[in-house]
């Protein structure tokens, strides 16, 4: 049976398939486009908010190490976090007494 | 050239993945399949196959490998049996939603507690609805050109679905038939080289398969069922093919159709059972009766058009079901019947390989007409 169509298949009764395309390859759940993940914004999953405190942040780079979604970035004089990325686990914080963590408003 | 030779029911699903030129065949083995991929290890170690063969530490691994390998662009087989098929489970539907043209062989066995070896249908009809198609084949011969003609049928674009081939456990599994292997030059010409445009290993164009969807998943779904809709005509279309080059078409490919043109009395039927069904269909014609049969060869997509076509007139109709669904009752008579929009005779019988027999089924014949469920035993 063929979307639209009319089919016999429930004896007399009609069923009705409706709307539904068929688009081949272009039908198949593969990601083409590599780092695409990047326009989600998973930021806006996160309750709590991590803060560099970077008076004292030594540049260390531990927190870089243990972000788990390399939302915290590394630049030559400074490290900041990106919070379109950031879904405030905490891992950061747990490891670095220099990152605090407030609840988002 | 095409040779004769008297093989099993394993041993010519191992044919129709050779002649296939199957690349890739991660395997573990259970009763009653195992002689399949025994079979295919025996010809890479001897050098007469071309392929890799990769032994794995579960059936799920197997399903994971087979979606793996296939999904960078090789063609691969296997084959499981009952248990094996369950522990497949979660694979099956990761398979079919990558939309990958995985063919299996399912080698039918009933599902433990307590445990049988010998045939059932209920391990198969539990993958109905993984969205792999699902052919049942009813003699030796019919395994191996199911195969072969499944990848045909399985990587046409307009379907890229997996397909589950099922052949019966010992009925046919162990049992020697004379069955014509064709040359591999024809099927070459038959076949081309599997090259996928959907998924495929390559650096230049790097693919991620199978992400986190959110609102998408039902367009996803809605695609598959598409596929599935679409299997029908190239199912019909390359059985049409390959009967003109060997002479058998398997009916329209759908479902076969036997003795039904005055028949009063029908009965519905899969596997290979069908064979001695004939004998009794024949053998009741011979007595005047008229009495028909009519064996469903796909069971994934459903031939709901063509059981309607074959059956709208007759007066009688019972399903053999070796299979149950306990609180439904028989799966495939619970299809028939929201095809036909009208009542069945259901007959549960030959689960875990109990003896049918042809006196049973001139019994059966005389028992049609009423919408019960009936057990023979």
């Amino acid at each position: 049976m063929r979307a639209g169509d009319r089919g016999r298949s429930r004896g007399d009764r009609e069923m009705r398939i409706v709307n539904i395309s068929y688009d081949g390859a272009s039908g198949v759940p593969v990601i083409r486009e590599p780092a695409s993940a990047l326009k989600n914004n998973t930021g806006t999953w996160r309750v709590f908010r991590p803060t560099i405190d970077s008076d004292r942040c030594v540049r260390c780079g531990k927190c870089w190490v243990f972000c788990p979604e390399g939302a915290i970035h590394v630049g030559d004089a400074d490290i900041w976090i990106d919070y379109d990325h950031c879904k405030g686990c905490g891992i950061c914080v747990n490891e670095c007494r220099f990152i605090t963590s407030q609840r988002e408003v | 050239m095409n040779t004769r030779r008297m093989i099993t029911g394993n041993g010519a699903a191992a044919w129709g993945a050779r002649l296939a030129r199957v690349e890739i065949i991660p395997n573990f083995p259970i009763t009653p399949q195992t002689a399949i991929i025994e079979e295919i290890s025996l010809w890479i170690a001897s050098g007469k196959m071309d392929a890799d063969f990769l032994p794995m530490e579960s059936e799920h691994s197997v399903q994971s490998a087979l979606a793996a390998a296939s999904s960078v662009g090789t063609r691969v087989f296997s084959a499981t049996s009952s248990q094996g098929l369950m522990l497949m489970t979660e694979m099956m539907f990761v398979t079919s939603g990558l939309r990958l043209p995985v063919i299996m062989v399912n080698v039918s066995r009933g599902l433990s507690a307590p445990i049988t070896l010998w045939s059932d249908h209920n391990d198969v009809l539990v993958q109905r609805d993984s969205g792999w198609l699902q052919i049942f084949c009813s003699n030796n011969q019919e395994v191996l050109d199911s195969v072969v003609m499944g990848y045909k049928i399985a990587e046409n674009s307009n379907v890229l679905l997996p397909m589950l081939i099922n052949l019966d456990g010992f009925t046919l599994s162990a049992t020697r038939e004379p069955v014509e292997i064709p040359g591999q030059d024809e099927i070459d010409d038959f076949l081309p080289a599997y090259n996928p445009k959907h998924t495929i290993l390559d650096p230049k164009e790097p693919m991620s398969m199978g992400g986190v969807v959110f609102n998408e998943y039902m367009y996803f779904r809605s695609q598959q069922r598409m596929a599935m809709c679409n299997s029908k005509d190239i199912i019909t279309a390359v059985c049409a093919e390959w009967e003109k080059m060997t002479g058998r078409g398997w009916g329209r490919g759908l479902v076969e159709p036997y003795c039904l043109e005055d028949s009063e009395r029908v009965l519905v039927i899969c596997g290979s059972e069908s064979a001695i069904l004939k004998y009794t269909v024949d053998k009741l014609r011979a007595k005047g009766e008229k009495v028909g049969m009519l064996r469903l060869r796909t069971m994934r997509p459903f031939p709901c058009e063509e059981i309607v076509d074959a059956l709208s007139d007759v007066e009688k109709i019972g399903v053999i079901d070796q299979d149950i669904s306990p609180g439904s009752g028989g799966i495939i008579a619970t299809e028939v019947k929201a095809c036909l929009g009208r009542g069945v005779t259901s007959f549960i019988a030959g689960l875990g390989g109990r003896r049918i027999g042809a006196e049973k089924y001139e019994k059966i014949f005389g028992r049609l007409g009423r919408d019960v469920e009936e057990w023979i035993f």
